[in-house]
C-alpha cells in the first residue's frame, strides 16, 4: 500500500469500516511511514472534533420538543379531512397499485381467454373456417361447383355417352340440361324402379373420387357429370347384363 | 432478545398501519430522538429542526400504508428525515436564509456547556460542517454520527455507493481545511 491510498483510507480506519486485510496493510504501512502516521494522528484528531459536535439534547429540552410534536401529530390524527383530495385518493389507491399475485393472476388469465375467444371469433367468421365449421354452406359450394359442371360443355361429351346408352335401351331423348332431367329419364324412360334409383345413387355415393374430395356427399343430383356418367354405366349395364 | 424487540416492533407498525394512534405515537417516542438528532445535524439550526421533525412524522403517517416491512421501520423513517432534510436546506438556500454564525452557537450552548474550550470546539465543529454543501453534509452526518455504512447510504439517498464515498472523502477534505486550527 503506498502513501497515497493509505490517505484516503484514514477515515474509514478510524470510524472502523475498513476490511480486515486493508486495515492490516494500513497499519503495516504507518508503522514504517512517518508521514503518513502523522497524517492518521491528524485525522483521529479531526474526528474528535467533529464528535464533539453532535446535537446534545438535554432530557428537558427533548422533552419540550416531544410534547410540542405529540400535541401537533394528535391534532392531525383527529382531522384526516384536512389531508388533501390528491393525497386521499392516493391512500385508497395505494393498496390497489401494491403487486398483488393472485390479481395479476387472474387478470392474466381474463386477458388470455378473451384472448383466445376474439382469436376463435375471427377464425371461425372467416370464409374458408366457416365452411369447414358449416355442412350448410360446404354443400352449397359442393353443389354450386357440379352444377357449373353441368350447364358447362362438359355435359355434352357425358350426355353423348348417356344419350347413347338411353337411345339403345329406350329411342328417346332426353333434356340433359341439368342432372335432375338425366336422373328422372334414367328411372322413367328407362323404366327403372325405385331400387334402381337408388341402385345408381348408391353407385356415386361408392365413387372414390367424389368421397376423395372432402368426404361429404349427400345426394345423387349433387354428383358431377363424370360420376353421373359412371354411375348410369355401371348400373345400366348391370340392367342391361339382367342384374 | 433482540428478534423479540423487532417481532415487537413489527406488531407496534403494523397496529399503527391499522389505524391505532397510539400505536404510531409508541413510534414517534421511541424514534424521535434519534432522528431529532440526525434532522438537527443536517439543517445547522434548533427551531428548524424542531419545526422539521414535525414534518417528518406527519409525513411517516401519511405515508405508513405504504412502508412494506422489507426494510427496518427505523431505515425506511431514517430515509424520509434525511431526504425531508435536505429538501428544507434547498427551500432555504432558495429563500437565501442564513445559518447561525459561530457566535450564536455558543449563545446557544452556553447555558449547558461550561467548559471554554470544549464550547469552543463544538462551535468550530459545527460551522465547518455547516459550510460543507447539504448533500455532503448528509452523507457526513450518515457515516460519522449515525455509523452507517456506504451502501446504507447510498440506499438512503437513492445514489451509488462511488458516489457516497465520493461526497464523504470531498466533505472530509473540507472539514480538514476548515478546523486546521482545531484538529
Amino acid at each position: 500500500m503506498n502513501c497515497k491510498n493509505c490517505e484516503n483510507l484514514f477515515d474509514d480506519y478510524v470510524l472502523g469500516t475498513l476490511g480486515s486485510e486493508q486495515r492490516r496493510e494500513l497499519e503495516d504501512h504507518v508503522a514504517s511511514c512517518k508521514n503518513c502516521g502523522r497524517k492518521l494522528d491528524e485525522a483521529r484528531a479531526l474526528h474528535d472534533v467533529l464528535k464533539a459536535a453532535p446535537a446534545s439534547l438535554t432530557d428537558e429540552e427533548w422533552e419540550r420538543i416531544e410534547k410540542k410534536t405529540l400535541t401537533r401529530l394528535r391534532d392531525e390524527m383527529a382531522e384526516p379531512a384536512r389531508q388533501g383530495v390528491l393525497s386521499r385518493l392516493a391512500e385508497f389507491l395505494r393498496p390497489l397499485l401494491k403487486p398483488q399475485p393472485r390479481l395479476v393472476f387472474a387478470l392474466s388469465s381474463v386477458i388470455i381467454v378473451g384472448f383466445v375467444l376474439v382469436f376463435s371469433l375471427l377464425w371461425f367468421t372467416s370464409s374458408e373456417q366457416r365452411l369447414i365449421s358449416d355442412n350448410s354452406d360446404l354443400y352449397r359450394l359442393w353443389t354450386d361447383q357440379t352444377q357449373d359442371q353441368w350447364t358447362s360443355g362438359e355435359i355434352a361429351s357425358v350426355m353423348a355417352g348417356v344419350e347413347k346408352i338411353l337411345a339403345e335401351k329406350n329411342g328417346e331423348s332426353i333434356d340433359a340440361s341439368n342432372p335432375e332431367s338425366v336422373l328422372d329419364a334414367i328411372t322413367s324412360e328407362s323404366n327403372l324402379d325405385e331400387a334402381g334409383s337408388e341402385a345408381i345413387d348408391s353407385e356415386i355415393r361408392e365413387h372414390s373420387d367424389m368421397w376423395g374430395i372432402n368426404g361429404y356427399y349427400s345426394d345423387i343430383l349433387d354428383a358431377s357429370p363424370a360420376e353421373m356418367q359412371s354411375a348410369i354405366r355401371e348400373v345400366l349395364g348391370n340392367i342391361g347384363n339382367g342384374s | 432478545m433482540a428478534r423479540r424487540n423487532e417481532d415487537e416492533l413489527d406488531d407496534i407498525v403494523r397496529r399503527a398501519q391499522k389505524g391505532d394512534d397510539q400505536a404510531f405515537e409508541h413510534l414517534f417516542e421511541r424514534f424521535g430522538r434519534p432522528l431529532y438528532g440526525t434532522i438537527e445535524r443536517i439543517v445547522g439550526d434548533r427551531d428548524g429542526a424542531e419545526e422539521l421533525l414535525q414534518d417528518v412524522f406527519l409525513k411517516i403517517y401519511q405515508k405508513l400504508s405504504s412502508f412494506d416491512h422489507r426494510s427496518s421501520f427505523y431505515t425506511w423513517a431514517y430515509r424520509i428525515a434525511v431526504n425531508m432534510s435536505l429538501n428544507h436546506l434547498k427551500s432555504r438556500q432558495s429563500r437565501r436564509e442564513t445559518l447561525l454564525e459561530p457566535g450564536q452557537w455558543a449563545e446557544v450552548r452556553s447555558t449547558s456547556v461550561a467548559d471554554e474550550d470544549a464550547v469552543l470546539i463544538q462551535e468550530a465543529a459545527r460551522a465547518a460542517i455547516h459550510k460543507v454543501p447539504p448533500r455532503q453534509r448528509a452523507v457526513l452526518v450518515m457515516r460519522i454520527y449515525d455509523g452507517m455504512d456506504y451502501a446504507t447510504v447510498a440506499k438512503t439517498l437513492g445514489c451509488s455507493e462511488g458516489a457516497a464515498k465520493a461526497n464523504f472523502h470531498h466533505a472530509m477534505q473540507k472539514l480538514r481545511k476548515y478546523l486546521k486550527d482545531f484538529a
